[in-house]
């Protein structure tokens, strides 16, 4: 590559990368990223999940490959999205879950439900686990049979 | 004003040799390829994700609707295929630019939906500066003929433009998060209180989630006082990171208190930066080739590319192919520990030059 091509890519690149620095707060993308992950201030964030209520009343986490993500944070916004997103989401969304959750056979009969909760982060570990405020969203059954 | 644009230019267009370029292309095009394949289940998936999903970012703004599945399936396929061809050498001029695109497409659907993935940033960026450089001029294979294998060319500013460029790039993305945490959070993160919570955020959410959290992060979020230093930490390795640009022991320095940050992050937050965690993504700022010094890696090297000569023996021999006249003194120099060279003692012009390197 000449010199002036060699300059014209690379000082493009590079300003390129350089451009996100003219982002709004808030403001993301990729590749180019201003990069915002932990500059936030956490007082009391609200995290959306999905949790399985068994027969005997005992209450489980859904893992996020039932959410229909591998990724945790991918799983979150899903969930967050069908909530935000109205009933009908929100029905499509645990009838999914549910749907997968037959495979697993103590989830068999349980009550999903999806959930936001507010919660004080630092509060959870030093004071102890429970949400400051908790709503349920939308409930749905995962069947007996299984698959 | 010349003076300056003059410094500027053996600053950026750097002699360096072909070697040191390949060794970088070998090294992130290598972990493109496993990262891919490791995480191919992640990528497979993609092609199942609905369009209520779909959030699209960066080059893929315009996209209105998932891709079909087949697109996802060859695409991903292609771009392994693309990547091994890319870490050999082979076809580069053709292959290399396509890897890159394909990579660029693939890791900016993957953040399509939702969550954008800041693991991959720089080795995308990193891919498409090497992609536009001559990388494959040493260490490519041959299709197994050792005896095709020939001399590298001599160092020459067109083997270190694109060093200095993936340097640069690497140092400017620790900037903007630095930049970003102050932007977001204020001078305050400092503090260490804006950490402490986001650490301990990531754990709850990781616990609610019904994913791994770190039991290692939810202890240290008890102890308060730790977070200032921490804090300043952070900050110092985000926004300093630019002394890396100075020479190779601040570079040194800094790249290994980076990669103690991203050991630190996994360790607490169970967040895995694998391309900086491997010191791939700061290999650019030292001599890469280096590592064909090594014995089994110059084995393997001389067993997949020919074992070609040096390009420290090439400058020796001659001096002449493509080297310009002012660079030609410190061409042998760079390369005085390339690989397949017995070691040898410098001359003190060398010495000089090696120090103003």
């Amino acid at each position: 590559m000449s010199r002036p091509r060699a300059y014209f890519f690379g000082l493009t690149i590079i300003a390129a990368v350089a451009y996100p620095v003219t982002f709004a707060p808030g403001e993301d993308s990729f590749p180019l990223s201003s990069y915002p992950m932990f500059s936030y201030r956490r007082e009391r964030p609200t995290i959306y999940f999905a949790r399985a209520i068994g027969a005997d009343g005992e209450e489980r986490r859904v893992p996020p490959e039932l959410v229909g993500s591998s990724e945790v944070m991918q799983a979150a916004v899903t969930v967050r999205r069908a909530i935000q997103g109205g009933k009908k989401r929100m029905r499509e969304l645990c009838r999914a879950i549910a749907g997968r959750a037959e495979a697993d056979a103590g989830l068999r009969g349980a009550r999903i439900e999806l959930v936001s909760a507010e919660i004080d982060p630092v509060a959870y570990f030093v004071e102890g686990p429970e949400p400051v405020s908790l709503r349920r969203h939308h409930r749905c059954r995962v069947r007996e049979g299984g698959r | 004003m010349k003076a300056l644009l003059r410094a500027i230019d053996r600053r950026y267009y750097v002699v360096a040799p072909a070697e040191r370029l390949a060794a970088l292309r070998i090294l992130v095009g290598g972990f493109a390829v496993v990262l891919l394949l490791v995480s191919a289940p992640k990528f497979w998936a993609l092609a199942s994700f609905s369009a209520a999903e779909l959030a699209p970012v960066g080059p893929l703004f315009w996209l209105e609707a998932p891709l079909a599945p087949g697109v996802v399936y060859g695409a991903f396929v292609a771009c392994v295929l693309g990547g091994i061809a890319f870490t050999l050498g082979v076809g580069y001029g053709v292959v290399a630019p396509i890897f890159a695109a394909l990579l660029l497409l693939l890791t900016t659907y993957r953040s399509s939906f939702g969550m954008k993935f800041h693991t991959e940033n720089l080795l995308v960026l990193h891919v498409l500066l090497l992609a536009a450089a001559p990388a494959a001029d040493a260490w490519r294979w041959r299709g197994g003929d050792a005896a095709r294998a020939t001399a590298a060319p001599a160092p020459h500013g067109r083997y270190g433009w694109a060093l200095c460029a993936m340097s640069v790039v690497t140092v400017i993305t620790y900037v903007l998060a630095g930049i970003a945490k102050i932007r977001n959070g204020g001078w305050e993160w400092v503090h260490g209180d804006l950490l402490r919570a986001q650490i301990a955020y990531d754990n709850v959410r990781k616990i609610e989630l019904g994913s791994l959290h770190s039991p290692l992060g939810a202890a240290v979020v008890r102890v308060a006082w730790l977070f200032p230093i921490l804090g300043w930490l952070t900050m110092a390795v985000e926004l300093l990171a630019p002394v890396a640009l100075l020479g190779r022991r601040w570079a040194s320095g800094w790249a290994l208190l980076a990669w103690g940050f991203h050991a630190g992050v996994l360790a607490v937050m169970m967040i895995g930066f694998p391309y900086p965690l491997t010191f791939i993504a700061y290999a650019s700022l030292f001599r890469a080739e280096r590592l064909g010094d090594v014995r089994p890696v110059r084995r393997l090297v001389s067993w997949l590319f020919g074992g070609s000569r040096s390009s420290a023996a090439s400058a020796r021999s001659s001096t002449t192919a493509g080297v310009d006249v002012d660079t030609a003194v410190t061409t042998a120099v760079t390369t005085a520990g390339a690989t397949a060279e017995p070691p040898r003692v410098p001359s003190p012009k060398e010495e000089l030059a090696e120090r103003e390197d």
